[in-house]
Formats: C-alpha cells, sequence, structure tokens
C-alpha cells in the first residue's frame, strides 16, 4: 500500500510504545527484571509488553 | 514549497466565531496580508475585513454532507487560481470557520484529501464559547463539544461574568484538554501574530529536556562522589524502578479493564444489574474485588469507571478500597510472606473486608453533597481521553467499538501514568530516606501500640509499597512493632498511600479525595485499634 502522509503523533506512539516493549522483554529475557521485582511479576510483565507492542502496532 | 498554514475557528451556533474573524483580520497585524477564509457556516454577522486581501468560499452544511473530496477539489482549484494569478506564490494563511454541530473528524478528513494534504499544514484550533451556555451544550450535545475542546488551541470565552466563573470554566475545560489555554474574548483578539503563531514543538521539548537531565546527571554526579552520596541516588533509582516494574502492569490491568466498562457495556449495564440495595451493593463490590488479582493501581481507574456508569459512591468505595486487600494475589503473596501462616491472611483480609465496608457505609450515612468527579465526569461520554463516541459520529460494530476500546485504553494509561510517575518518584525518595536513616528501627522503642499504629500508617502511605508485595516489609518489621501495628501497615497502606492520592487526583475533587483519606485513616486506626487492644486479641 502507498504511503500517504507520515503522521508524527503515530510516529511517536510506535517509537515510545515500542521502546518501553522492547526494553521490558529485554528485562525479562535477560532475567535482569529479578533485580527490581520477584519472579511472581513475570506474567504480568510479559502482558504489559504484549499490550504495549500491539499499541505500537496499532500506529503503523 | 512550504504548506500553507491553516487556523480553525469553531464554536456552536451565535459562539461569536465570524465577529472574532473579522476582528482579527481588521486588526494591523493582518494588513496586507493574503487570507483565504473558507466559511462552512453562514453567520449572522457578515465578513467586512479591510486590512488584508481575503478570498472567500462559502459552504453550506448540504455541501458538507457530501463526499469531502468534491469539498476539497474545490479548495484546491482556488489554491491553484491563485498560484496562476500570483506568479506561483500562495496564499499566506487559510483561515477556516468551522460549523460546530458537524464533528471535526470531517474537517480532518478534508484536510488529508489529496488535493489539500501537502499543500496545507493545521497550525491551530480556536475554540469560541459563551460562558454562560458552555456547561449547558457540553452536558446536551452528545460529547460534540467536549472532542472539539480536546483538539483545541486556544478557548475563547465570551461573556464571563467574573473571574470566579473564569476560574471554574477553565478547570473544566482542561479536564478535556490539559494543555488549552483559556482568553477572554476580547483580550484574545489583542493577541498579537507572534502570539498567536508560537507554536511549541514536542520535540525540540523533548531533545531540550533529555540535554537538562544529561547535564544536571553530569552536573551532580562528581558533587554526589564528593559528599558520598552517590549509593542513595542509585538506591532510589533502584527502588523507583522497581516500583514502576510492579505499578504499571497493574494500572494497564485496571485501565483496561476501566476501557471495558466505559466502551462496550452499555450505559444502562450497571443500572439494570447492579443489586438495588445497600447491603446487596457492599457484597458484590467485595466479590467483584476479590476475583479481581491486581494491586491498588488497578482498581482507582476501575472505581472511576464505576462511578460514571452509575454504581452508588458507598458500593463503589466499598470496591475500591477492599480490592487491594482481599484479592487472591494478596493473599498469596502474604501467606508466603508470613511463612505459610494462614492467621496471618485471614486477619489481614477480615480486617480489610471490615474497613472497606464501614468507609462505604460513612459515605451512605453521610452522604457526599458536591460533586466527586472532576470536571463534567458524570456524563459517561466525557472524560479527558479526547475519545468519544458522538452522537453525530457513531461507532458502529464489534470493530468499531473495539477500536475505540483500545484508543481509550491508551490515552487514559498515559493521562494517568504520568501521576503514577510522579507518586512513584516521591515514594522512592522517601523509601531511600527511610532505609539509610533506620526509619523502622528508631520507631521500634517508640513504645505504645496507637503511636506505633500511627507511625505504620504514615509510612505504609508515604512508602507507598506495592499491595501484592507489602507483605515481605510487613513480615520483616513483625520483630520490631506489635502484631496489631503491622496489620494496619498491612490494611491501610494499599487502601491509601501517596500514589494513590496522586492518582486519584487525575479524576476527583480535591474534598472528596480528603474526605476520602481522613474517612480511610480514621476507620482503619479505630477498627485495628479496637480488635488488637479493647478486645484483647
Amino acid at each position: 500500500m502507498r504511503l500517504k502522509v507520515i503522521n508524527r503523533q503515530a510516529v511517536w506512539d510506535l517509537l515510545c510504545c515500542g521502546g518501553f516493549a522492547i526494553l521490558l522483554l529485554y528485562l525479562l529475557l535477560s532475567g535482569a527484571y529479578l533485580s527490581y521485582v520477584s519472579p511472581r511479576m513475570k506474567p504480568y510483565i510479559y502482558f504489559m509488553a504484549a499490550v504495549l507492542l500491539l499499541w505500537s502496532g496499532r500506529s503503523l | 514549497m512550504a504548506a500553507i498554514p491553516v487556523y480553525v475557528v469553531t464554536g456552536f451556533l451565535d459562539a461569536g466565531k465570524t465577529t472574532f474573524i473579522n476582528q482579527l483580520f481588521n486588526h494591523p497585524a493582518w494588513k496586507g496580508r493574503d487570507l483565504l477564509l473558507l466559511q462552512f457556516e453562514r453567520g449572522q454577522a457578515a465578513i467586512t475585513a479591510k486590512s488584508g486581501r481575503v478570498s472567500l468560499l462559502q459552504f453550506s452544511k448540504r455541501e458538507l454532507e457530501q463526499p469531502s473530496g468534491e469539498i476539497a477539489l474545490r479548495i484546491g482549484r482556488q489554491l491553484a487560481l491563485y498560484q496562476q494569478q500570483h506568479g506561483g506564490t500562495d496564499y499566506e494563511e487559510i483561515w477556516i470557520e468551522w460549523n460546530g454541530v458537524v464533528p471535526f473528524e470531517h474537517l480532518e478528513a478534508l484536510l488529508l484529501e489529496p488535493p489539500l494534504r501537502r499543500l496545507c499544514c493545521l497550525r491551530k484550533v480556536f475554540q469560541i464559547a459563551d460562558a454562560d451556555r458552555l456547561e449547558l451544550l457540553l452536558n446536551g450535545t452528545g460529547g460534540l463539544l467536549a472532542a472539539q475542546l480536546a483538539v483545541s488551541d486556544i478557548v475563547f470565552l465570551r461573556n464571563v461574568k467574573d473571574k470566579k466563573q473564569r476560574r471554574q470554566l477553565s478547570q473544566q475545560i482542561r479536564v478535556l484538554n490539559p494543555g488549552v489555554a483559556v482568553q477572554d474574548f476580547w483580550e484574545g483578539l489583542l493577541q498579537s501574530r507572534r502570539k498567536l503563531e508560537k507554536r511549541p514543538s514536542a520535540l525540540k521539548t523533548l531533545l531540550g529536556l533529555a540535554f537538562l537531565l544529561l547535564l544536571a546527571y553530569g552536573l551532580i554526579q562528581p558533587l554526589l562522589l564528593l559528599f558520598g552520596a552517590d549509593t542513595a541516588v542509585n538506591t532510589m533509582v533502584n527502588i523507583f524502578l522497581g516500583i514502576i516494574l510492579q505499578a504499571f502492569p497493574f494500572l494497564l490491568i485496571g485501565v483496561l479493564l476501566s476501557s471495558a466498562i466505559q466502551v462496550l457495556l452499555p450505559a444502562d449495564f450497571f443500572v439494570r444489574h447492579f443489586p438495588r440495595t445497600l447491603s446487596g451493593g457492599m457484597v458484590a463490590a467485595l466479590v467483584a474485588g476479590f476475583f479481581l488479582p491486581v494491586c491498588d493501581c488497578a482498581s482507582i481507574p476501575v472505581f472511576r469507571s464505576l462511578i460514571k456508569k452509575g454504581i452508588p459512591l458507598p458500593a463503589a468505595l466499598t470496591f475500591l478500597t477492599a480490592t487491594p486487600v482481599i484479592n487472591p494475589v494478596v493473599i498469596l503473596s502474604t501467606y508466603y510472606a508470613f511463612n505459610y501462616d494462614w492467621s496471618v491472611v485471614l486477619e489481614r483480609v477480615c480486617l480489610g473486608v471490615i474497613v472497606s465496608v464501614l468507609v462505604g457505609l460513612t459515605f451512605a450515612l453521610l452522604p457526599q453533597r458536591t460533586e466527586i468527579l472532576q470536571g463534567y465526569g458524570q456524563d459517561p461520554l466525557l472524560c479527558s481521553c479526547g475519545v468519544y463516541d458522538t452522537q453525530q459520529l457513531p461507532v458502529e460494530g464489534w470493530r468499531g467499538k473495539l477500536d475505540l476500546f483500545w484508543r481509550h485504553a491508551q490515552a487514559e494509561f498515559f493521562s494517568v501514568g504520568k501521576f503514577l510517575l510522579i507518586g512513584t518518584l516521591a515514594a522512592a525518595a522517601l523509601q531511600t530516606w527511610g532505609s539509610s536513616s533506620g526509619f523502622f528501627s528508631q520507631l521500634a522503642g517508640t513504645g505504645t501500640l496507637a503511636l506505633t499504629m500511627l507511625l505504620l500508617m504514615l509510612a505504609a502511605f508515604a512508602f507507598s509499597l506495592c499491595s501484592s508485595s507489602d507483605a515481605v516489609i510487613a513480615r520483616s518489621l513483625t520483630n520490631l512493632f506489635p502484631h496489631g501495628a503491622v496489620l494496619a501497615f498491612l490494611v491501610f497502606g494499599p487502601m491509601m498511600d501517596l500514589k494513590n492520592l496522586l492518582l486519584l487526583q487525575a479524576s476527583f475533587r480535591r474534598r472528596f479525595i480528603v474526605r476520602l483519606l481522613l474517612t480511610v485513616a480514621g476507620v482503619c486506626f479505630l477498627v485495628v485499634f479496637g480488635v488488637f487492644s479493647l478486645a484483647g486479641v
């Protein structure tokens, strides 16, 4: 599909939500999240990363 | 070639849009400028511009009902004609007088049509509103005016009686659009061109802020090392990140639930299905609280949406205060933290239920007479998210509803999230101070149950621990403090703390928040003190 117009707000949404999601996934996959919270939080953080990825995908 | 700046003047009938445009165009600052005025509403006043060279294109409401491509073509032809006549130069500005009863999305769609999207750039939106009719219109236009206020850069108020009315209206408008400037109509007319054109760049602001933070860090780092405070700052940063990682997922769940209630459930769902009696309502609130496996950050957005959907305040308050204490995550975390001791879990849950029911009852016996939600919160359609399902632009089908649900949740998450960030920062600073100064060990020798209870409740409020993990801290206090004081810490903390207070402030009025804080603190103290002291448990 041809790109019509670049919407700056959508780009910022993509960068902010996507960046935050990638950071969370990095913390989870590297195990670094255990320095801050207990393992019980793992599914909740995965859920948050998934929602943030969905939000960033919606701004495309 | 630079895009032509577009300025929009919008407002309801008789708001004074044409008068505003006339005064503006006759201002010396517009002298000699070539302007194109697009009028989508023929007001009672006529255009009488003298200073500038104004080309006028008018469109009737019937033309607006046609596909926007035809209007865009007509405007595009006018722009091309002007270019031909003026050796390739464009109009300096395009001004649009927009009909307030037509959704603003139509105008945005029009400006994105192929003939216009590369030629025009929407610069500013001015809302003209009559002070006396603003509240009436907000409640009676099904979200239409709210949606317009949410996209406005400046709101010009006409016929403002006094400073008090101006302040009240400004507060209500800023609930719908926190960044909007609210100005008096005539004062606005006298604004200089420069001020009207001034447009802060979000990117520049963000980069500037990042630069300042880096600079501040670079300057402070050697000083911290010099005074040996770098450990404290690192501790604070770690505590801050810990709270953020713990609180944000729960806030997200709360926001998703809140948006589902707001967007997906029919407006009269709770009115039809929620128990009508006080006792039935409270039991329903406790059952709902038990099945919501989240911390206190999640219950506040849900509480707000329940109030908006018409749930009685006592039942909603019971839900708000009980949820963070009695849900399965909290029960299990307390169970593990206290070495598989069910008695502590039972005490926490039972006291939590008693306190939350009593808090609800106080609001049933002494009803809150003033409005509790900020701005136009009682209208189920209106909040500060800027995402509305208006009567004029209804959302159709499940796909549309789902799209609205995600947009609403995203807007609410970022709107409430900033309050959580501020609260978390304050809590992290207080926790760092608490741990470095040996706060708890200093308190240990203070003696009486009442005093230690008060001090631990104060600590729970200031430290804003997540209700799913505060039991670990409470366990470490059992050797230092009486059991009753530890229970007060475990019951009061999740119900009311510093970060909850800031989250509540995002949606509720200060008077209500103060009453809620004092009631929860008072009831919690009396109940726990009564059980552990007078009854001799």
